[in-house]
């Protein structure tokens, strides 16, 4: 105890030995005008872009246009607090974040401070813009990012550090893959990050209950400015988002940070940009809408074994209007990212949920990533759909099908009817390799329809308790031996002995 | 030309100390520096100046909270 008390003594006199008494010099500006959250200043001729800048009440801002003889902010903590003639000062920094694992279980505003009502104690900083990783600190991507949902593990997969867009229209289910993905990620090491923007709050208030319930909380952040915030705190959010989930990038860990959605992120700058004056181009948007969001998604990747190994999966959300992909924002993240998990209302409408439309859905990198078992199982996946799909279309008209088409729709039904999943479900990677190879094999013909996913609830069922250990093999090597597919026959197999017997 | 700016002072200041003050600026900025003087009680002690774009803070508030942050810092 007196050892303590005299150490602690030690320290404070040395600091205080070391602690330089001068007077702290720094700049000030004065308000020319303010209104909408828009500040223009005189003065202030050193200050750096994105640089918070302090008004009195503590008010905080922060620079976007420098001009000879002043600059032009956006208020971040209030819209109204701020006069003509008030005095700002520079503070040297750029806008930074709290970051760390301090921040697990947490929801924070896009500056930083909590919202859940604790006090947070995080001892790190990060600048909420930093720049991308470079070329030569990049590893490809080699490792899956498993989301749990059968359609798109299989069809479209993710690798950690991909940047995969979700895209659709309003009431697709765009947000619930996201939090699929997130509540999947239990017990694998990625440490999640759910940047919400200008969403409303009591939907992020039923997205925070849903992950706490799933009890994925306690491996991720939620990042939000809501609709109610200013438009300088949204356009912050996905940035502020990023540095937070970068963080546990360059600490070597794997990291998923979700953007919920980036068309609401663009209509906050856009007010933003109009409001500092800057001209309007395509859709009102300003000139920079590109680079606002492709310096944002170059951030995520995955990092050199010599620099941690560590990655940043990003899954940007877009809302379209009407389907229509080649709006200017679509268009611009579709050919930023590695590909795209397109959702079709008309899918929705009809019961396929998760409503992916696997003809416009891609996955430029995530293939490389897939584990071998499920590459084997799901390498004509694709193809039996598009083909299922098509003739889906046509037998529509015609009542005479001959023999081959009858049992490609056959197939096919049972086969969509097999993607489907109900929400924060996810299954694991050897429990989907089961399904798969199920249906690929034809195991399901003699079962109706109506019936496919009773029959592969009690298959899973049934495999988790008579074949768990072939399961954890599978999750294991992540591979599908000779053996291992005759376990699986054997298991389907008694699985259909069970069945007839009912 | 000279400079105009403001002293913001926390309790009775003499005429003496303000134009020390005064000589003080005009040797750091090279010209002389015509102050409006005015009082402030939340700076405890020590001047406060705006001078030229620029704040010089030599009050004791400030000098604590720096103080504050200086002592109990990480590492």
């Amino acid at each position: 105890m007196d050892t303590a008390a005299k150490q602690i003594g030690a320290t404070l006199r040395r600091r205080l030995e070391a602690y330089e008494n001068k007077p702290i010099v720094y700049e000030y500006g004065t308000v020319l005008s303010a209104g909408d959250g828009v500040v223009r200043i005189a003065g202030l001729a050193h200050s750096r872009y994105g640089e918070l800048i302090a008004f009195e009440n503590d008010v905080f801002g922060m620079t976007l246009d420098l001009e000879l003889g002043g600059v032009g902010a956006v208020l971040l903590n209030s819209v109204d607090d701020v006069r003509a003639g008030e005095r700002v000062c520079g503070t040297g920094r750029v806008v930074e974040v709290p970051v760390g694992e301090e921040l697990l279980g947490r929801v924070v505003d896009p500056i930083g401070t909590p919202i859940d009502g604790k006090p947070l104690a995080a001892s790190r900083m990060r600048p909420v813009e930093s720049p991308a990783p470079r070329i030569i600190d990049r590893h490809g991507v080699n490792e899956p990012l498993m989301t749990g949902l059968l359609a798109v593990d299989s069809i479209i997969p993710i690798g950690r550090g991909q940047r995969e867009l979700i895209i659709g229209d309003r009431q697709t289910g765009k947000s619930t893959i996201a939090i699929d993905t997130i509540i999947n990620q239990r017990g694998k090491g990625v440490l999640c990050v759910y940047a919400a923007i200008g969403q409303k709050v009591s939907t992020l208030a039923q997205i925070y209950e849903t992950l706490s319930a799933a009890g994925a909380m306690e491996y991720t952040v939620i990042v939000a400015a809501t609709a109610g915030d200013c438009a300088a705190l949204q356009y912050l959010a996905p940035y502020a988002g990023c540095a937070v989930a970068e963080q546990f990038m360059y600490d070597g860990r794997d990291a998923l940070i979700v953007y919920d959605d980036l068309s609401k992120h663009a209509v906050a700058y856009r007010a933003m940009s109009l409001l500092l004056h800057r001209p309007p181009g395509r859709e009102a948007y300003p000139g920079d809408v590109f680079y606002l969001h492709s310096r944002l998604l170059e951030r995520a990747g995955h990092l050199r074994a010599e620099l941690g190994g560590g990655s940043l999966t990003a899954l940007p959300i877009v809302e379209t209007m009407a389907g229509d992909i080649s709006a200017y924002i679509p268009t611009n993240v579709i050919s930023i990212t590695d590909g795209q998990i397109y959702l079709e209302p008309e899918l929705f409408h009809a019961g396929v949920r998760p409503a992916v439309n696997v003809g416009l859905s891609v996955s430029r990198v995530g293939s490389a990533a897939q584990k071998k078992a499920m590459r084997k199982v799901a390498k004509s996946l694709r193809l039996t759909l598009a083909q299922f799909r098509e003739l889906q279309v046509f037998a529509q008209f015609g009542s005479d099908i001959d023999a081959v088409t009858r049992g490609i729709l056959d197939n096919g039904e049972r086969l969509s009817e097999t993607l489907k999943q109900n929400q924060h479900e996810p299954l694991r990677m050897s429990e989907q390799v089961l399904l798969l190879f199920a249906v690929m094999n034809g195991s399901l013909k003699d079962v109706p329809c109506e019936n496919v996913r009773a029959f592969n609830a009690g298959l899973l069922h049934y495999a988790g308790t008579r074949f768990a250990k072939l399961l954890d093999a599978i999750e294991e090597t992540g591979d599908l031996d000779d053996a291992q597919t005759a376990g699986l026959r054997e298991c389907i197999e008694g699985y259909r002995l069970t069945r007839s017997g009912d | 030309m000279e400079l105009k700016g403001e002293l913001y002072i926390a309790g009775p200041f003499g005429e003496a100390q303000i134009s020390s003050v005064g000589a003080h600026f005009a040797r750091l900025l090279g010209r002389e520096v015509v102050f409006e003087v005015r009082r402030d009680e939340s700076l405890i002690g020590g001047f406060l100046a705006m001078v030229d774009g620029k704040v010089y803070d030599a009050s004791v508030a400030s000098r604590m909270r720096d103080a504050r942050r200086h002592l109990i810092a990480k590492n």
